[in-house]
């Protein structure tokens, strides 16, 4: 009642005109919206805006930070010697592990050159940092302190050291937004390890559960089994572990069953992950690929 | 005029504190009873003083919480868009409240931001219950009052004369 009479300043609403400007921005939004969610193209010119922001995302993380420090600066000496020979044990456990693969690896390697088929390349990683962020809760998202400058991809696998946690989909030169694959938005190739069955695990929205909707009822599917990458689509490398079988949902008559699988990466609880370029690195055995070479070339 | 620079530093700061706020990390439970800030602090300009906040500014700022939150660009800029337009509308109304009166207006116009919010991520395909986007309004009411309060007597110090 009282507004209809005092329309003199523009801002205050009522006037025709203030509808029109309305309508005119809500479809200049669902115009950025539709466009964004549909191409490329606008996703990278929002990657390299999301820099403008980086500042402000650090200044959060400053109490956290702080306190991280002041508890670092106040731990026990004897706490830190504990841990530092903790670190050692298992830094000696790995490395024993790592050796016996890098043999398994090299003879993988020669069989596939027997086979005749494609060396299978090794990744290079990037350790990079997790920004302590709440982004939209509706999306599962996460920031990373490496952006372009560091080589970073739209696409590029993220993983921690338990296994694949998503991928980036912006990336800033400084900083980059990775998708986890427990976004509802999100799909990962996957196989059974067991049986080497291919499917697609879903993201569900939860950040403890994926959904492999596809498995057919007869299929051979057990709790407890490991579901890695299988590097089909090209985009995750093969062989990372995904999670583990949880339950399986059986209903009776219907063609296909719900699994359920927890996710092996921390992905609300780790602090660095690793960045892959999935089959960056050449092999580390080269001599059976020249031997092969020379024996070729006449 | 060097007041009236400060009352522009203000809007600013504002600003930049209700951003910092939305990104500032909360234990698990409780990313669902986060307040929209931005949204808050939009309707605090758009009530007190419109010269501030007009629709090109509020869409403006959306687009920047839209790069700060890694959501599609243009959803928070809808979203600002439409909570400064209903202030607009019912600002002269609003501004009079008696203040819990005021806390419970605010509380309405966010839930129905959130109704529309939630339906746009739908929409795009994020799948997300429902019940959950209702626990922010209320707390936002419980906050409105003091954030009120405090915006105000800053303004009051710095206010251009």
């Amino acid at each position: 009642m009282v507004e209809s009479g005092h329309n003199s300043d523009t801002t205050s609403g009522g006037s025709p005109s203030g509808a029109l400007r309305l309508a005119l921005y809500a479809a200049l939004a669902v115009a950025l919206m539709v466009t964004d969610h549909h191409s490329r193209y606008l996703r990278e010119v929002r990657g390299h805006l999301t820099a403008l922001t980086y500042p402000l995302l650090k200044l959060v993380q400053w109490p956290g930070a702080s306190g991280r420090w002041l508890s670092a600066q106040l731990a026990d000496r004897s706490e830190r010697d504990r841990r530092v020979r903790e670190l050692e044990e298992r830094w000696l456990v790995s490395q024993s592990r790592i050796n016996r693969v890098a043999a398994l690896e090299a003879e993988n390697q020669r069989l596939r050159q027997l086979l005749g088929s494609s060396p299978r390349l090794g990744d290079r990683v990037l350790v990079a940092e997790l920004l302590d962020v709440d982004l939209d809760p509706f999306t599962h998202r996460m920031v990373v302190d490496r952006g372009s400058n560091d080589g970073v991809f739209a696409g590029q696998p993220v993983a921690d050291a338990r296994g694949i946690m998503g991928q980036i989909e912006l990336t800033s030169a400084i900083s980059a937004n990775a998708v986890l694959i427990s976004d509802p938005n999100h799909a990962i190739p996957v196989s059974i390890n067991r049986t080497g069955m291919r499917t697609i695990a879903y993201g569900t929205g939860q950040i403890d559960r994926l959904e492999l909707r596809d498995v057919a009822a007869s299929a051979d599917i057990e709790p407890g089994d490991l579901v890695v990458t299988s590097g089909l689509g090209n985009r995750f490398p093969t062989g990372f572990p995904v999670g583990t079988v949880t339950s399986i949902e059986n209903q009776p008559g219907a063609p296909f069953r719900t699994v359920s699988i927890t996710p092996l990466a921390e992905l609300d609880r780790a602090r660095q992950v690793l960045l892959v370029w999935p089959g960056t690195e050449p092999p580390e055995d080269e001599e059976p690929e020249q031997i092969a070479d020379g024996a070729l070339t006449p | 005029m060097s007041r009236r620079r400060d009352s522009t530093m203000l809007v600013v700061l504002s600003f930049v504190a209700a951003m910092a706020l939305t990104v500032m990390p909360l234990p698990d439970g409780l990313t669902w009873f986060r307040p929209y800030w931005v949204g808050l602090t939009v309707i605090y300009w758009a009530i007190e003083n419109p010269s501030v906040l007009n629709l090109g500014r509020a869409f403006a700022i959306g687009l920047l919480l839209d790069l700060l939150t890694g959501t599609m660009a243009g959803l928070h800029a809808l979203s600002l868009v439409v909570i400064v337009y209903i202030v607009q509308q019912f600002r002269l109304r609003m501004r009079f409240f008696p203040l819990w009166q005021q806390a419970l207006a605010v509380g309405a116009i966010l839930l129905n931001d959130r109704v529309i919010y939630a339906w746009i991520q739908s929409l795009s395909g994020s799948g997300v219950s429902g019940s959950e986007i209702l626990l922010a309004p209320p707390v936002a009411v419980l906050v409105w009052p003091w954030m009120f309060l405090l915006l105000d007597r800053l303004r009051q110090r710095y206010r251009p004369r």
